[in-house]
């Protein structure tokens, strides 16, 4: 028979870790990317390389990729409090401890908000229309522009303060909903008497059913609003469900980092390879479920072959962007499925480190390849505006992860109460 | 192969155990003993007993590849001579190959052969229809699907010797050994 998962000496206090040290690290590495993202900014700007707006988009790029890391963390939360699988203890800290960077998002959230109102500046086309629209000063001609489709659109609903009323609503319910799983938490864990706490795990299942619900709605209205409108007239209904696979990816990559990170000091003797194949396997599922949304969207587009869609996929399949397609096409999914079939991969700790590594960063190209493709280029040379996604990404990552590790070590990484069903899980393995 | 006194030819031993830690430990000695051409019964399926076999990989995965990649090609080609070929028709001003929209068809037969390729497949490397079992000339074999493990060592493993194998699998603590007639 195989050997036992020891968990009787692990205690509250044997599980928490210190992690002062990549935290100091993570908040070098993000002021560094801030600096990159502000002298690249300046100095475009200045030498007229590229428009402002392009500063707001850039922006964008790296605001979105950790809003799809930090809502991912929401959805496999209330997943795994619902469906209550044994492979959720072991994920569960880290999935909280990303949640709880929820308030950094809305202070991350204000320069997209700036965007807004920023008229001619703005990327959203919506938001230039509508600053055109109150600068028109030919009354025919406004009126003309205000009952078009898209001017009713804009001042229906993409307009900047209803777009931004929309924003705080997202805010208030998701951060809710975060605040009320995580309290909940608390209160299974820690609070002494114990059918206190048997309550608080019989309701985390009723929140987490509310939290996927919320999760999906609010995801679906974000991603239209903060991302999709870039395109002035591109609609897709698929969309929000490529978003979703990007955030489930990139969330379940970065708990499974940490576990690795974590297997041979906290969870020593309870992180086991066994475990690990099963959740390369979940990661398998989900770079299929990305090329599935992402196929899907293409297919329905090609079907469909309608003016006001093709320009989306058309940009991106035109020359200079198409090896970005090729490198998510043959990493992304040939090279991940290629290598995540098999358990010798799967079961190795270094392989499945830089495999999460790796696909988190096709996670940044798919959101790079949402956005950038969007503006036209034939004006602005060859100025690496990219450098301003890169530190956009890294420089806004390095303040996420350094405020995740600081939440992550706050509480022992393991729900201790819950601690035995791994060693169940383990047993009936063999 | 090997036949005793009166010529009868003799299939294999088999070792008889009333639980599968017995069994397992059963299997690693005659591995130990050299033993190579072995097999082990249990009436539930125990992911030990192959580890101890030393199945380290089944073909079974790239049985149900090749199977679903000539599904996928068969359904693409279909879908191509029948659109492109056999009876081309302008829709929508798109390509007669419209290889887009001949995924969803080419995933289903990939899909239906895999399943296929997955259940002709472990008949066929079970050596499945089996009309006869020389296994089941041993009467206390019946109860290898209720409550007994067994250990069977074949005749055509070259250690194997009628005395010397039944004297080696009495050493190994079961319940009884019995000779296997073919």
């Amino acid at each position: 028979m195989a050997d036992h998962v020891s968990t009787e000496g692990h205690g509250a206090t044997d599980l928490k870790v210190d992690l002062s040290s990549y935290r100091t690290k993570a908040l070098l590495v993000g002021i560094g990317g801030l600096a990159l993202f502000g002298i690249a900014a300046g100095a475009m700007v200045a030498t007229n390389a590229i428009p402002t707006k392009q500063i707001f988009a850039s922006y964008s790029v790296g605001f979105m990729y950790w809003v799809a890391v930090t809502l991912g963390a929401l959805f496999f939360l209330s997943l795994q409090y619902l469906s209550g699988g044994k492979w959720g203890i072991l994920m569960r800290r880290p999935f909280e401890a990303a949640t709880r960077c929820f308030p950094l998002l809305i202070l991350f959230f204000i320069p997209v908000a700036g965007s807004f109102f920023a008229g001619k500046n703005s990327p959203y086309p919506w938001a230039e229309f509508y600053d055109h629209i109150q600068h028109e000063t030919n009354e025919e001609l406004k009126k003309e522009e205000l009952e078009s489709d898209y001017g009713r659109r804009v001042v229906e609903y993409s307009n900047p303060t209803f777009s931004l009323v929309r924003a705080i609503g997202i805010f208030v319910i998701l951060g809710g909903i975060i605040f009320v799983l995580n309290s909940t938490a608390r209160k299974a864990e820690e609070n002494p008497d114990e059918n206190a706490a048997a309550d608080a795990r019989a309701r985390q299942k009723v929140w987490g059913s509310w939290g996927i619900i919320l999760y999906a709605l609010c995801g679906m209205v974000l991603i239209t609003d903060w991302v999709m409108s870039y395109e002035k007239f591109f609609a897709s209904s698929m969309f929000p469900l490529i978003f979703h696979a990007n955030a489930m990816l990139s969330s379940f990559a970065l708990a499974l980092l940490v576990l690795i990170g974590l297997r041979n000091t906290a969870l020593k003797g309870i992180y086991h390879p066994s475990e690990q194949i099963h959740l390369g396997s979940f990661m398998l599922a989900m770079a299929l479920f990305w090329v599935y949304t992402t196929y899907s969207q293409f297919m329905l587009v090609w079907a469909g072959n309608l003016p006001e869609e093709l320009g989306y996929p058309l940009k991106r399949a035109s020359e200079g962007w198409k090896p970005i397609w090729y490198v998510l096409l043959g990493l992304r999914f040939f090279l991940a499925f290629g290598l995540l079939l098999f358990r010798e991969v799967k079961s190795n700790a270094k392989a499945m480190r830089i495999i999460s590594i790796g696909l988190m960063c096709m996670v940044g190209v798919d959101i790079f390849n949402w956005i950038e493709p969007t503006f036209d280029r034939s004006q602005m040379g060859y100025a690496p505006y990219w450098l301003l996604d890169i530190g956009a990404i890294v420089g806004l990552g390095g303040i996420w992860v350094w405020y995740f590790l600081g939440q992550l070590s706050k509480y022992p990484v393991l729900p201790v109460r819950e601690i035995y069903l791994l060693k169940g899980h383990h047993d009936e393995q063999h | 192969m090997s036949s005793t006194n009166n010529e009868t030819k003799v299939y294999g031993m088999l070792a008889e155990y009333d639980n599968a830690d017995a069994l397992i430990a059963g299997i690693k000695k005659a591995k130990e003993a050299g033993y190579t051409k072995l097999d082990g019964y249990s009436p539930y399926a125990v992911s030990g007993i192959a580890d101890a076999l030393g199945f380290i990989k089944s073909e079974m995965a790239t049985v149900m590849l090749c199977g679903g990649i000539c599904g996928a090609i068969c359904g693409f080609l279909m879908q191509y001579y029948t659109n492109a070929v056999d009876y081309p028709f302008n829709i929508g001003g798109k390509p007669y190959n419209s290889w887009p929209m001949f995924i969803p068809v080419t995933y289903e037969p990939g899909i239906l052969t895999t399943c296929l390729a997955g259940v002709f497949g472990l008949l066929a490397l079970c050596g499945l229809p089996k009309l006869y079992n020389p296994l089941f000339n041993v009467p206390a074999f019946e109860r290898s699907t209720i409550d007994r493990f067994f250990l069977f060592v074949q005749a055509n493993d070259e250690k194997f010797d009628l005395q010397a194998t039944r004297e080696f699998l009495l050493t190994l603590n079961p319940l009884s050994v019995a000779e296997v007639p073919e």
